[in-house]
């Protein structure tokens, strides 16, 4: 029988990580607390094997994050979600950038705690169909396929829409573009 | 990072990457932990018909799957009777006996099961087919302008 008072304990440890997992997906601090809540129960119950298993923050994340794109699929018009773009965003110009308020002429004086701020924010107003693949990208450590098999969009889809939302990013950010590859 | 056939990155998308994998945890809302806790005592507090059937005490366990056992023994039964048209002569030999306070009521019962073996016998195969033809086009014909409507309600800005 689990014990109420130590799974509470396990999911103090978890809860900012499963949140993260499920907010970056959703773009919604509601929607993320619903599937935050939505993974602990599930895990409630596995807790047996859950509370002994190095790998339980892995199954946190997998199931925060299956259930965050199911959630995205099932209650969001697809269609539109994973199709559709503005005038700005399909010309690649533009678009949710300008949505920003205007970068501070300071940016070079900011200091990490701001830019790890902005990115957040310009992350959060990245349009879905940007952010959740940029977001399996990147912090989920999907490769292209993979996205493209979970999100059932071509994989040309997949890649251009995260390069839209990486130079979204990259203008916010004020990165050089003119990098040589890594 | 992922996929070995992707091309090399430019070094500023590696430098978002950094970015992007430095940033901390966004620290979940106080209000999740009760949410959790609460809804885990309102599921422990259900009475056992309203769970799971694995989480059923294992007398119910076993008195259902012995219900749903003669359910379908008796549907099986009744199916291979059907077609012989012999079902309510059957029944009302095997079953009438043990069930006497309930007559009146097989009365109607067998009636309207004699009626639908009746009317399965009579009617052509070709008109079954027909009707099923009839709601399956029916079926899609909603399916169809439901798509149509729900298009042309929020039509795409582009393809």
């Amino acid at each position: 029988m689990t014990d109420p008072l130590q799974f509470e304990a396990f999911m103090r440890s978890y809860q900012d990580m499963v949140f993260s997992t499920a907010w970056r997906l959703l773009g919604s601090e509601t929607e993320a607390e619903d599937i935050a809540q939505e993974v602990f129960l599930k895990a409630y119950e596995h807790f047996d094997e859950l509370q002994t298993s190095p790998t339980a923050g892995g199954w946190l994340k997998t199931v925060a994050r299956n259930l965050s794109l199911n959630h995205l699929t099932r209650y969001r018009n697809r269609w539109k979600f994973f199709s559709e773009y503005d005038k700005h965003d399909e010309s690649g110009e533009g678009g949710f950038v300008e949505t920003l308020s205007a970068p501070d002429s300071h940016d070079a004086t900011l200091d990490q705690a701001d830019q790890r701020e902005i990115l957040e924010a310009a992350l959060e107003k990245l349009p879905p169909a940007q952010r959740v693949p940029l977001v399996l990208y990147h912090f989920e450590n999907l490769s292209y396929e993979d996205i493209a098999a979970r999100l059932r969009v071509s994989l040309g889809k997949v890649k251009t829409d995260i390069h839209r939302g990486r130079e979204a990013l990259r203008r916010r950010l004020r990165l050089n573009p003119e990098a040589a590859p890594a | 990072m992922n996929s070995p056939s992707t091309p090399p990155e430019p070094r500023w998308v590696a430098e978002l990457d950094r970015r992007l994998q430095e940033l901390p945890d966004r620290r979940a809302p106080d209000s999740l932990a009760p949410r959790v806790m609460a809804a885990l005592r309102a599921r422990a507090a259900r009475p056992w018909y309203r769970r799971t059937w694995w989480q059923w005490p294992a007398a119910a366990q076993v008195l259902s799957l012995l219900v749903f056992s003669g359910l379908l023994g008796g549907l099986t039964w009744a199916c291979l009777h059907v077609g012989r048209g012999d079902l309510a002569a059957t029944l009302g030999t095997g079953m009438t006996e043990p069930l006497a306070l309930l007559a009146p009521l097989w009365g109607i019962v067998a009636t309207l099961i004699e009626a639908m073996a009746l009317v399965l016998r009579q009617v052509s195969w070709l008109v079954w087919g027909g009707i099923l033809a009839f709601f399956a086009a029916m079926y899609l014909s909603c399916i169809g302008l439901g798509t149509a409507l729900y298009q042309i309600a929020l039509p795409r800005r582009n393809s």
